[in-house]
């Protein structure tokens, strides 16, 4: 079952079953970190709903992302990892997954080319 | 004399909008009644600018629109919009067309509308002609412990760079995004010595953190010296902090499997992947990353 739990101006967070899908909104252009705390807050308190285990992070919004995103789902990562789940992208752009492939992030993380494949990888069923 | 090459599959509306861009006599018109016959016709001669209707058999005037900017991206298409038809401008208009006329004003707006694009592409082409002249500039930012400026500065050297000719449309993503980690490391490791530790903690202690330093000596006088450096092949971007600096070579790999979970400590990592150079000064706290032309670029052209 599909539900919108949330849209700010920086993140977009969609459920779906037991999954969490997190769309990042913003590039490194239009954002500081301190406008971000009080939405990763938000993005925090559904991924610890307890019975949500996966995160997949949608990056169609961004055309690219540096650090801070990665830092972002590094944190998404672990709290669905210590729940026993995992996180998996989509929709990345090129440049978005040369960023992933140099920090390694690409052997630990599925990443697919549409949001229901990365559904389908945790074992959710599209809406 | 500018062409104006309008597209409509009714030929009453042609004719209507041909009446119109007849009162100028600075303007030559040609005509399409399809987006399948405006692209034939682009072929051939090259518009100053393309007036679309938005709904067509065939090909609609959106799909006109994505066609035109991918293979004529210097062509500007303004659209006439009907009732009904709002959703799809707001698209075209993202797609990247550059502004729209109701056809219920066609009278009153059409031809200030063509006027209007036609002087702003006009100063458009002939700022890029001119940066086509360029061979060197250099500027200097000496900038506080303040996050917003980033955004700022980036948005500016990227158009730099760009119309500068040192980058190309992905070269110039890859530039800012190492740019923005080097000015986040000065800032914050630099000058206000925040460690990755703290930054693996809950973001909004960080924050207030990142809040005491800003405004606490001896973080608070710091300042960051940018320099950017056009010129001949290469873009070169120096990021000066005035902290205690810090050894390179001792940073922990981000890539080994041991660091893999580690929050932060990948902006020297993402520096190095998007820039050709990246080297430190002895004490650690001047960064310079040099990004070569993809291609020889007008300014190296110039200069030799």
């Amino acid at each position: 079952m599909s539900s919108a739990p949330g849209s700010g101006k920086f993140v977009r967070i969609d459920k779906q079953g037991e999954a969490v899908v997190v769309a990042p909104l913003f590039t490194f252009a239009s954002f500081t970190e301190a406008d971000l705390v009080a939405e990763w807050q938000a993005v925090q308190h559904q991924i610890d709903a307890p019975e949500v285990k996966y995160v997949i992070v949608d990056l169609g919004e961004i055309p690219y992302f540096g650090s801070t995103v990665l830092e972002w789902m590094v944190q998404m990562w672990k709290r669905a990892k210590a729940k026993g789940g995992s996180l998996a992208t989509c929709n990345c752009s090129k440049i978005g997954r040369e960023v992933l492939h140099a920090a390694r992030f690409d052997t630990l993380w599925g990443v697919f080319d549409s949001r229901d494949e990365a559904l389908k990888s945790v074992g959710q069923t599209p809406a | 004399m500018p062409t104006v090459l309008v597209v409509d599959d009714a030929a009453v509306d042609r004719k209507l909008v041909g009446g119109l861009l007849s009162k100028a006599e600075d303007l030559r018109v040609e005509y399409a009644a399809s987006g399948a016959e405006a692209l034939k016709i682009m072929e051939a001669i090259w518009p100053a600018i393309v007036v679309t209707d938005l709904i067509m058999p065939g090909m609609s005037g959106l799909e006109l629109v994505q066609q035109i900017v991918e293979r004529y991206p210097r062509v500007p298409v303004v659209l006439m919009t009907g009732k009904g038809t709002e959703e799809t401008a707001v698209q075209a208009l993202k797609a990247g067309a550059a502004s729209y006329v109701p056809k219920t004003a066609l009278h009153t707006y059409l031809l200030d509308t063509i006027r209007d694009v036609l002087d702003v592409v006009r100063s458009r082409h002939s700022h890029e002609r001119l940066m086509d002249c360029l061979t060197r500039s250099e500027f200097q930012f000496r900038l506080d412990n303040d996050a917003e400026m980033i955004p700022s500065l980036i948005g500016y050297v990227q158009s730099l760079v760009t119309s500068s000719g040192v980058c190309d449309e992905s070269s110039v993503i890859r530039v800012s995004i190492a740019l923005e980690e080097a000015l986040r490391n000065g800032m914050f490791h630099g000058n206000l010595e925040l460690t990755s530790d703290q930054r693996e903690g809950d973001p909004e202690d960080y924050q207030k953190l990142v809040a005491d330093r800003v405004s606490r000596e001896p973080y608070a006088s710091r300042r960051l010296q940018v320099t950017v450096r056009i010129g001949d092949d290469r873009g070169t971007f120096i990021v000066r902090d005035q902290g205690p600096g810090f050894d390179p070579n001792k940073l922990p790999d981000p890539t080994d499997p041991a660091n893999l979970e580690k929050v932060s400590g990948r902006g020297l990592l993402l520096m190095r992947t998007f820039m050709d150079e990246v080297s430190f000064n002895s004490t650690g706290n001047q960064v310079t990353m040099v990004k070569k032309c993809p291609a020889p670029c007008p300014a190296g052209e110039v200069a030799s």
